[in-house]
Order: C-alpha cells, then structure tokens, then sequence
C-alpha cells in the first residue's frame, strides 16, 4: 500500500526536502516521474518520467522545481 | 582580455625594478593599483594550485578552493566522474552557489532565487521558470550559455589539480617546463609511486596581513633567513627534525643551489645529485614502527631507479616554487592567495603515502601539526616577519625605498642538467629575481603570445650578468 506524502500541509517543505528517492510524484502538468535525486535544499527533485505530455520526455531526466509538484507517494 | 596595464603616476611598471642596483619598489607590495593590475595580468592567466584529487574521491564530492581572491568549485561530476572547477558565483545575481567548504552534492542550488547547476556547472532547474511567461523564451533550461562559469583549462598532474582561466595558455607540462619533473617527484609516494599521496584535510588555512608577494616571492628559496628568523626555535632544541637521536646520512653526491628559470619564474632551493640512485634511509622519527616503514620503501624507491639520477626535488633536497605563489617539497605544499593588497590566505597541504599504515599516517600528521602553521614552533617565526613587513613598507617615507635584490646578483651561470635554469649560491636571491623576471613579464605581456613558452624566442630575465650576458632591454 503506498503512502502518500503531505507537501502541502503546514511541514509540506520539511516533507518535501525529505521526500526518498523512488517515491513517485505528479507534476502540475499531468507529467508523473520517479524521484532519483533528492539534493535536499527544499528547492529542486532529480525526476525520471515515466509520463508526460511531450511524450519525447517520457524516459528523461530533469530536475522539477517544488512549486511543479502537485502530489508525491511511496511505490 | 582587457589590457590593463598602465603607469602609476609617471611611472612605469618596468620603472618599479632597477635591474642594474638590483633592487625592487616598495610599491609593488604596497599599492593598491599595482595589485589590481596582478589580479587582471597574472592571476587570470598562470596555472592556478586547487587541490589535491584525494580531497573528492567520491561522486559529487566537492571542495570550495581560491584562484586569486575568487572562490572556486572544486567538482567530481556524478556521472562521468570527472573533476572540473568553476567560479562559485551564481550567473543569475552573482551569490555564492555554495556556502559549504566541502562535501558531497547532487546540485548547487542559489539560495537566492533557485538557480540551479549541477556538477558539469549546467545550469538544470530555474525557481518559478514554469510560471506564465517567465524565463520561458528567455531562459531554455539546460542553457549551456547560462552555466556556472568554468575555468579555461583544468589538469590533473600526479593527483594535484591545477587550472588557469586563460583557454589560451600553455598546457601546464609546458607551464612547469624543466620543473615538471620535480614535481613529479614531490608527488610520488616515497617508494617512489607515481601520484602514491593523499593530503590531510582540512588544509591548513588562515590569514596573514600581508601582501602575498611577501611570502609568495620570498619565503621559499630564503635560506639567508634562517640565520635570524628561526633563531630562538633552534636555541629552544626545536629543530626541523621528526625525533631525537636522528641518525647522520651517509654521504650521496650532490650539490644545493639557489636555482630560478627567469623565463618561466619557477625556481628555488635545490638539490642536484651527482650519483644514481637514492640515498640510504637515515633513522629520524621519534615514533615506533616508522623508520621501519620508510627504510623498507626506500629499498623500493632505490630498485625504481636504480639508474636514474632524481631530479632536483623536495626536503633534503630544498624546496621550489611554482610561478607565481606555490611552494613544493616532498611532504607538503603551500600556497598564497591573495584577498587584499595587504591581506593574504595562506593554504598548506600535508601528503603522505596514501598507502602508508595508520600509525606512519598519524605520525606524519602530528609533525606537519607541531612544525607548520601559526601555531607550529617553528613556521610562526616566519609569519612575525611577514606580518610586520607589509606594516613597516606602506607608509609614504618607507615606500620610497627600495628593497635589496642584489645578492648574488652577477654570479648566476646556466646549468645543462636543467636547461634555461640559472644557478646560483644557495644563500643568494636568484630565486627571489627570477620570479620578478617573470613577473614584470606578465605584468606587461597582452596575452600569452608575448610569453615563453608560447613565444619561444622569449627572454624574460631582467637583470644583468648571468653567464657574462647583459639583460634583456625593453
């Protein structure tokens, strides 16, 4: 059963600076990726997508910015 | 590159140096002007010290180092692995990407607004770049044209890191010229494995308020000094010795010079040997176990190179510099950074056989400790000196006296065994005038091509009668 993560509750930031990698998030944008790098300045993800809306990004690795997150979960 | 060199008043720079008395302004330690000048015309163009490779070995790892009075990255990427330097100064409004002396990263996040590189310097994540409009035309992320900025040239030489931000400057192997080899040496374990060192860290680092040519030019290559300076440390029983009991060496042929390549401005106290070989290991150490290490790697070293002469080198061999402020023996580097005219960072990394069992490693730590740095009983005599130099030189009576460079001036004579290298007594300055050779020449140089050894034809040297020969002229 996965857990889901609260980053937008009132520790939504401390959640989100520790959010593990091979937690899965959705973005904004309909985009879902797996967390491969967390760098832990409470800013930025390390993401691989495994969907997208431009699907050329399906398989990529970028780094999403905390305000494109829009939910996060364990696998 | 802008050029900015320019006189000071009626002054030229040439005009600071008066090769025929053998003597040196003041004001190059003292003005601010002059100062600025060197940022621009020598700071921007040599080959820079930023480390050690044993300071990151993992990926990611990073240490913040200095080139000039500017902070430096020092990176092992994550993926490739390899190390790269960069400017730590966000492109964005210019803040500290990294406040941390060292550690391990995935990113360099601006803590101002979000800028974010990762450790090919790339810039990858923007803070609020999704938004409606906002960098969006302006700003592709991933830019390579937004990018931390990375030096010109990075080398790995033997494990230490070296970079210049001239993309047009000579490789460092041309940059060391003749003294590529002895820091080669320096760098090698002491049974004589290539790039066999790690250095302790933390470094050791603190300031000295004084202008970095002071121990920059003249710490090293300065034997005349210990006839004073370290006077009370030596009537104290505190000598340069690892223990008690040290044993006398048996006899290896070798001749100490003062030896400066006026081309290059590299240069200092050295040892050439006059017989194959190495030289029979000599008991010093005060702590169990470790004459017995270092004699084993010696009869290692001696079946290396049996038939080989070493190269002029490190401790018992003297000590060199590195144009324009790195000092080399074989068991430790020091290096100058310049923040100020009259302030100055001194840096000083202790190697040892990265292989070597704890107990020699913790030996040698404890020695560099007790005989280095403001504290050490024995360097501390050497930072008075420098401390009250920059102080007693600046003011308008004082500056308008020249500093001595004469000794030994005349006497130098060109030596095969190092080619374009002058040598000289042990106890003269010729170290001390190469390096002002090399200096001026960079102070007046418009880029590299006006510099040996990209301008082969080149003859720095600025003072008069080496081997008979008159100076060059401008």
């Amino acid at each position: 059963m996965s857990e889901t993560y609260n980053i937008k509750g009132q520790d939504g930031i401390q959640v989100f600076t520790d959010l593990p990698e091979g937690a899965q998030v959705t973005l904004t944008n309909g985009a879902v990726g797996t967390i491969i790098g967390n760098p832990r300045d409470g800013a930025f993800l390390e993401v691989t997508y495994s969907e997208h809306p431009d699907s050329s990004l399906v398989g990529a690795d970028e780094f999403v910015f905390f305000n494109q997150v829009e939910s996060a979960a364990s696998k | 590159m802008a050029n900015i060199v320019r006189a000071i008043g009626d002054r030229s720079i040439r005009a600071y140096i008066d090769p025929e008395r053998g003597t040196v302004s003041r004001e190059l330690y003292v003005n601010d002007d002059i100062f600025a000048q060197e940022l621009e015309q020598i700071y921007q163009r040599c080959w820079l010290l930023l480390g050690h490779e044993s300071q990151i070995p993992n990926p990611g790892d990073f240490v913040v180092t200095r080139m000039g009075t500017e902070e430096v990255l020092m990176v092992r990427d994550r993926k490739d692995h390899k190390i790269r330097a960069f400017l730590n100064s966000c492109r964005h409004r210019g803040m500290k990407v990294c406040r941390y002396d060292e550690g391990n990263t995935l990113v360099f996040t601006c803590p101002y607004h979000a800028w974010t590189y990762d450790t090919k310097g790339k810039l990858v994540g923007v803070g609020f770049g999704n938004y409606a409009n906002a960098y969006t035309d302006t700003l592709p992320t991933g830019s390579e044209e937004w990018g931390l900025v990375e030096v010109g040239q990075i080398c790995n030489f033997y494990g230490s890191i070296w970079a210049t931000w001239d993309p047009k400057a000579p490789s460092f192997q041309d940059y060391l010229g003749p003294f590529a080899e002895s820091l080669r040496h320096c760098l090698q374990s002491s049974d004589g494995e290539d790039a066999g060192l790690e250095f302790f860290t933390p470094f050791q680092r603190h300031r000295i308020p004084t202008n970095w040519k002071v121990p920059g030019f003249t710490s090293v290559t300065d034997l005349t000094h210990t006839a004073m300076t370290h006077r009370s440390a030596q009537a104290a029983g505190l000598h340069e010795d690892r223990g008690t009991g040290k044993e006398t060496a048996k006899p290896f042929p070798q001749e100490k010079y003062a030896i400066g390549d006026h081309n290059l401005g590299h240069g200092g106290m050295c040892t050439f040997y006059d017989q194959l070989g190495v030289p029979d290991y000599a008991n010093e150490w005060f702590e169990p176990g470790v004459d017995d290490y270092f004699r084993a790697q010696t009869e290692r070293k001696k079946l290396l190179i049996a038939d080989r002469i070493m190269p002029p080198h490190g401790w018992g061999g003297g000590h060199f510099a590195i144009f324009p402020a790195v000092m080399v023996d074989s068991w430790r580097i020091r290096y100058y950074h310049p923040h100020e005219t009259g302030i100055t960072e001194r840096w000083s990394l202790f190697g040892v056989d990265k292989n070597a069992p704890d107990h020699v490693k913790d030996a040698v730590r404890h020695y560099a400790e007790r005989f280095n740095g403001p504290v050490g009983f024995f360097e501390s005599d050497d930072m008075e000196n420098w401390n009250y130099v920059f102080p007693a030189s600046q003011g308008a009576t004082a500056r308008k006296y020249d500093y001595f460079y004469r000794n030994g001036l005349g006497h130098g004579k060109y030596d095969d065994r190092l080619p374009g290298v002058v040598v000289n007594g042990s106890y003269t300055e010729e170290a001390h005038r190469a390096r002002f050779s090399r200096w001026l020449a960079f102070m007046e140089a418009k880029s590299w091509d006006d510099l040996y050894p990209l301008n082969k034809s080149a003859n720095h040297n600025i003072w008069p009668g080496v081997d008979g020969q008159a100076s060059a002229k401008a």
